[in-house]
């Protein structure tokens, strides 16, 4: 670490060597490299955050360019997160960078997150956020989330120790919301957003000044006017690794019609469960002792997942899927369909 | 009573503050303003009395000098 680099920091009381070296140490994942990434991503740098992630599956546009200042018009349709990669490798040698060419998704979000200390949510979907916090309650990080909408934004840190999460405030997704492109937006807005975002993961590693946890700030920079609301943490004991699967792994779905003569049908229900079911190519393996048993499935034929109303079919198609079985499926029908299709086929 | 509104809850109510004389003075009676003059979906937003967000759902007395603010989710990043 060149610390002559940061001695205008290290001089401050609350930082010193001791805290440059945390720092140095922090271990960084910003997910979104658009507007808010943009103005993260230079100062986590810059400080000098030990390892950045950038995770982002999209490319630069000519409209993300007057708030995404990474970008310029020579890099439009190339990656972003490779782009932003090479600008700020560039420009802060020291820094571990490492860029994720792809949309986090229920499938990558696990094992990216493990790789890091803390989480920045800079993106620009409700959907995601959601994938964001329950990610980081499954593996144990905090994250620091902000949003913006016109000349508003909300910034607010979940998830530290025991301290509230993004469920506390808006527990299930709202119907319908507008992002940037469609709501419209100043590039000094977004960038004071993910400014204070900055700030907040600093203070994090510091161990310095108060966090914004079981409280979300508020920010109208028409009126340069701070609120600051609290909300009561709430159990979030219902994230599971299983809720987890459920919510966001994506599956490949197939009707009971289509099953090819050959394939396997898994039934994944307890065997007390009715109906009973009597067809073809059928192997009853309860969810509870399918992963001691993966072994005696065969990787030959395509498997055609079901229970009785496709949770427990996700979850062992996670299994399977990690043992590398291509040919898995999940029924859209269960048993209940299934023995009334096969009871009218009669 | 004074009421706030942020993000694109303001775009419904077609300002940022406005001051209310509620029928009722309590969290159900403002839900209700709420409902029947904007048609406001109640799950997709968050009531503040004073700062501190109604996440209880049950019914609670409001003062004339509460300050109440409604929060809908912010997309945008």
């Amino acid at each position: 670490m060149k610390q002559d680099k940061y001695i205008r920091q290290i001089a401050l009381p609350q930082v010193g060597e001791q805290g440059q070296q945390k720092l140095h140490q922090a271990r960084v994942l910003v997910i979104g490299a658009g507007g808010l990434g943009n103005a993260v991503l230079p100062y986590l740098a810059s400080s000098g955050i030990g390892a950045i992630g950038i995770v982002d599956g999209d490319a630069v546009s000519l409209s993300n360019l007057h708030r995404q200042v990474l970008f310029a018009e020579t890099d439009i349709g190339q990656p972003k997160a490779d782009v932003a990669y090479k600008k700020l490798s560039a420009q802060f040698p020291e820094t571990e960078i490492t860029a994720y060419n792809a949309f986090l998704s229920g499938e990558n979000a696990l094992e990216l997150f493990a790789g890091y200390d803390m989480i920045v949510d800079a993106t620009d979907s409700i959907a995601i956020r959601y994938l964001i916090n329950d990610a980081c309650v499954l593996s144990k990080k905090p994250f620091v989330h902000a949003s913006v909408y016109r000349f508003q934004f909300r910034v607010a840190v979940f998830n530290v120790g025991g301290s509230g999460t993004y469920r506390c405030l808006y527990p299930t997704p709202p119907k319908s919301v507008q992002n940037c492109a469609e709501a419209g937006v100043m590039p000094t807005t977004v960038a004071l957003a993910g400014l204070f975002q900055c700030n907040e993961v600093l203070k994090y590693f510091l161990n310095i000044g108060e966090l914004l946890t079981n409280e979300v700030m508020l920010f109208d920079v028409l009126q340069n006017q701070e609120e600051r609301f609290k909300y009561q943490p709430k159990d979030h004991s219902f994230v599971t690794e299983a809720f987890f699967y459920e919510s966001y792994q994506e599956v490949e779905l197939t009707a009971f019609a289509n099953v090819r003569e050959d394939g396997l049908l898994l039934d994944v229900r307890e065997v007390d469960e009715l109906p009973e079911l009597s067809i073809k190519n059928y192997l009853q393996l309860p969810l509870s002792e399918l992963e001691n048993n993966l072994a005696d499935i065969s990787r030959e034929k395509p498997i055609y997942i079901f229970c009785q109303t496709g949770k427990r079919s996700k979850q062992a198609y996670q299994l399977l899927k990690q043992q590398k079985s291509d040919q898995v499926f999940c029924l859209i029908e269960n048993a209940p369909e299934i023995n009334k299709l096969i009871s009218t086929d009669l | 009573m004074q009421i706030q509104y942020f993000g694109e809850i303001a775009e419904i109510t077609n300002s940022t503050s406005e001051e209310v004389a509620l029928k009722e003075l309590t969290l159900e009676g403002l839900k209700s303003y709420l409902v029947t003059t904007y048609k406001m979906q109640m799950e997709d937003i968050r009531i503040a009395i004073n700062h501190e967000i109604v996440t209880d759902a049950s019914n609670v007395d409001l003062k004339e000098t509460d300050k109440v603010a409604i929060l809908s989710p912010f997309a945008g990043g």
